[in-house]
Formats: structure tokens, sequence, C-alpha cells
């Protein structure tokens, strides 16, 4: 295991409210992370902060050593929370594109995938629906052999069946060495597959701890303590 | 990986603007045959004539604004909207993408200022052909440059580079708008939109005071040398209109590239 994230003091405001506010934190390679809270405490935001597309007030983040740029890039892939593909293309277009520009990308793992759930390669987006296109996206970030997959709410807005294959997808091209960080308020859906949780409220971090640590230090389930702590 | 940007971003631009100039190619084809074959002679064709003329001259305008508009919604939505999640988390540096999307985009719009040119010489020089009898395009270019001042290949010349820099910085000040635009927390098309208008009217000040000195110091030399010969012309397109607004440009392009850049490399924020 190894540092894969690192933020120190990392804060962001919109206007004067504070998004995220002095956090420190460090990913270790080899997990699977939760990255828990309600609407609004602030998980999209420290997300596109590890993406690029979102410049912090203060603080500093770097993955693997370096700090967020092209070299951080290379080795994350994101799954944004909405539908960011060019509704115009078709699939086998887009697969061209992550495959020039993305080296870690395996083709041959994405064309198998698209097999699998039946999906043309050759219809375009537009053509699609709205949980289709989210298997898309699905299929094209698990198909980068990546270090780190940022995956924001990636089953918020699928039926349980796609859940369910949603979660197997991830599982099943999960390398070991890699970490996955999920962002998502569908807890119970998602503890299985968690080895690590981290709440965060208000812009700030105030659990990181592992499944098994929740379990039996304070003997109760990830979705349990989080309606303990969040409660309204 | 610059050589992969431009083939992707000629691939996603092409699907519309190539069909737009080949538009441009087939309708100037179709009149220089129309004006070969003499169908304009018939009396009864001359209101079709002039039509058509209305109607070429309205597809050219037509065929610049939208190709403005295509590029300038293509960097809003590519950069700044939901599709800027991927341009933003591709493993290249924020400049190589601005870089080749300016270039291409320069390059479209220089096609169209070129193809335009092309088809009026083309129309042009058939009509002449077809009613007068030989076009002599030696004595068409000699008569060229008797009444301009400067020949035609140095024209041509001056012409190329005035379309490459009013083409830079008329792409660049849309980009500027929408960078500047997405700044804003909410109403950043509105915000750009009122950007883009301030610029506008900034520039038109400026034209309108270098416009009037130019006149003024120009017209004071014509009264000097009291003889308003065929250099006048030239001494008019080049030093008053030419120069000055080339000088503009190149401040336009620098300043507009700048923030531009800026705003892609560090002040980023999607929402």
């Amino acid at each position: 295991m190894s540092t894969l994230l690192e933020c120190k003091e990392l804060t962001k405001k919109f206007g004067k409210k504070a998004a995220l506010d002095q956090i420190d934190l460090t990913l270790e390679s080899g997990h699977i992370i939760g990255l828990l809270g309600p609407n609004g405490s602030g998980k999209t935001t420290l997300i596109k902060i590890i993406n690029g597309l979102l410049t912090p007030n203060s603080g500093s983040i770097t993955v693997k050593g370096a700090p967020i740029g092209v070299e951080s890039k290379k080795v994350v892939s994101y799954l944004p929370d909405h539908t960011y593909l060019n509704m115009g293309l078709k699939v086998r277009d887009i697969i061209d594109y992550f495959e020039d520009f993305y080296e870690d990308f395996d083709t041959v793992r994405a064309y198998d995938m698209l097999a699998k759930l039946s999906i043309n390669p050759n219809d375009k987006l537009k053509t699609m629906s709205k949980g289709t296109k989210e298997k898309v996206q699905l299929i094209l970030v698990m198909s980068r052999h990546a270090d780190l997959y940022v995956l924001d709410e990636p089953i918020a807005g699928v039926d349980p069946a796609a859940r369910d294959y949603i979660l197997n997808t991830i599982l099943a091209n999960y390398d070991e060495n890699a970490t996955i960080l999920i962002s998502t308020h569908l807890i119970a859906d998602i503890e299985n597959i968690l080895d690590q949780v981290i709440f965060i409220k208000n812009g700030h971090i105030c659990l990181n701890s592992s499944v098994d640590e929740i379990r039996e230090e304070k003997g109760t389930s990830v979705d349990a303590l989080f309606r303990e702590v969040f409660k309204c | 990986m610059l050589g992969k940007l431009f083939k992707h971003e000629f691939k996603n631009t092409g699907r519309i603007l190539l069909p737009l100039n080949l538009i441009l190619i087939g309708f100037t084809l179709l009149g220089m045959i129309m004006l070969g074959l003499k169908v304009f002679s018939n009396s009864y064709m001359g209101f079709a004539a002039v039509a058509m003329l209305v109607i070429y001259i309205f597809g050219i305008i037509a065929l610049f604004i939208v190709t403005y508009v295509f590029l300038m919604v293509r960097f809003y939505r590519s950069m700044y909207s939901a599709e800027g999640y991927l341009t933003h988390t591709l493993p290249v540096s924020p400049l190589a993408t601005l870089n080749t999307k300016l270039a291409v985009s320069t390059f479209w719009v220089l096609l169209s200022y070129i193809l335009c040119f092309g088809s009026v010489y083309a129309l042009i020089t058939t009509a002449v052909r077809t009613y007068a009898g030989e076009f002599d395009s030696t004595e068409f270019f000699a008569g060229f440059e008797d009444a301009v001042g400067i020949s035609p290949k140095a024209a041509l010349a001056w012409a190329l580079l005035f379309m490459l820099l009013s083409s830079l910085s008329g792409i660049l000040m849309i980009y500027c708008s929408i960078s500047i635009g997405q700044l804003f927390n909410k109403y950043k098309i509105l915000a750009a939109i009122v950007t883009y208008v301030i610029f506008y009217l900034i520039l038109q000040v400026v034209n309108m005071i270098i416009m009037v000195r130019s006149s003024i110091s120009s017209a004071e030399e014509m009264t000097l040398v009291d003889n308003a010969d065929q250099s006048f012309l030239a001494d008019f397109y080049g030093d008053v209109i030419g120069i000055p607004t080339m000088i503009q440009s190149v401040i336009m392009i620098v300043i507009f590239y700048a923030i531009t850049a800026y705003i892609s490399k560090k002040r980023v924020n999607l929402d």
C-alpha cells in the first residue's frame, strides 16, 4: 500500500460559503472507499477538485505526489454524476476518443462489456435511454486500468437491477492495487463492497474509518451509523 | 497528443463546417455553369438573375454567421458545459486544448474567407468571359495595380494577413467573453454576452478615434500633395485602414489570448 491521494488544509469557497473547509485527507492504494454525506456536504466539490474541474481557494492536493494536472489525469478515471459526453457521437467514436487519449484504456474490455449488455457501438448516445447512457459511461470509466477511480453517484439514477450490474462491473474490473472512491447517499446498496468510509458534513470530514472498525467498535452497520451521524 | 487533439477537433467541427463550405463551392460551380450557358440572357431571366444574386449574398453572410455561431457554441459546450468534464479531465495541458481549438477554428474561418473571395472571383471572371469575350487576366491585374497602387500579389498577401489577424481576433474575443462568463457563479451565458458587448463597445470607440485621427492626417497630406493620384488609394487602405487595424488586431489577440489562457489554466469552475 502506498499513498495515492493527499489533501492538506484544502479549502474551496463559493462566495462566502465554504464548501470544503481546511480538509486534511490521505487515501491509500488498494481500497474501495465510500465518500458519504448528505446533499450539499461537499462530496462533489472534493471530487471535482481531485479531477481538476474546480480550483481550490487554498491548501494543496496531490495524486501520487504530483499536483492536479496532466500526470494526475493519466491515473485518475472519473465518472461524473451526470451525462458528460457529446450526445451526437456514436459509442464507437467515444471509444476511439478514450483509446486515443488514455494510455491505460482497454478497448477489448470496453467492447466486451458493451456486447454483454447488448449495446450497439454504432448507436448514437442521444438515441439511448438515461440508464443505458449511464452504463456506457461506466463502461468507459471502468475500461481504464487506472490507479484511482472516482465515481460520483454511480447508482443514483438507475433501477435496482441496473445497480447490481453497476456494482458487479465495478468489482469485476477492480484491480487490487487500485483504489475506488465512490460518492453516494444510497449506502445500504453499496455497503457490502466498501472497506473504508469517509463521512463528510458541511465541508468537514467527520469520520474516516475502515468498515470493520465501525462494525467491531461501534457494533453497527455503516448505514445505521450514517443515519445516526446525519440525523436531521 | 497534440496530433490526437487536432484529429478529434477537426472531426467534430468538420461534421458541420465541411458540408457548409462544400455547399458554397457547389453553388459557385452552379453559378459558373449558368453564366457560361447564358441562361440569364433571356429578358425574362433578368429577375431570376437578381434573385439569385441576392440569395448568393445572403448565403455568404449566412455562411459566416453559422460558422462563427457554431464555433462559439462548440467552444462553450466542450469547455464549460457538461462536455467540459471530459475536456478538462483528459491528460493534456489546458494550453494544448485551447491552442488546438483556436487553430482549428481559425482554419475554418480563414477557409470560408478564402472560398468566398475565390467564389466571387470565379463568378466575375466567368461573367466577363461569357458576355465580353475573353477575360484577359494580365490586363485585369495591370489595371488593378494602376487603380490600387500595389501589385495583385502584394494585395493578396496583405489580404491573407488581414484575414488571418481578423479571424484570430474575432474568435479570441468570443473565447475570452465565454471564459470570463464562466467565472460567474450564476447566469454564465448572460455574463458572457454582456462581456462581449462591452468588448465590442470599447473596440468601436477605439476604432472611431483611430479613423478620425488618421483621416485628418491623410486629408492634410492630400491637400499638400494637391493631387489624389492612384497611390493615394493604396496609402489610404494601407496606412489609414490597414496598418492601424492590423496593429489593433494584434493587440486584441495578445490580450484576449492571455485572459483566455489564464482562465483555462487557473480558474476553471465547472458547475
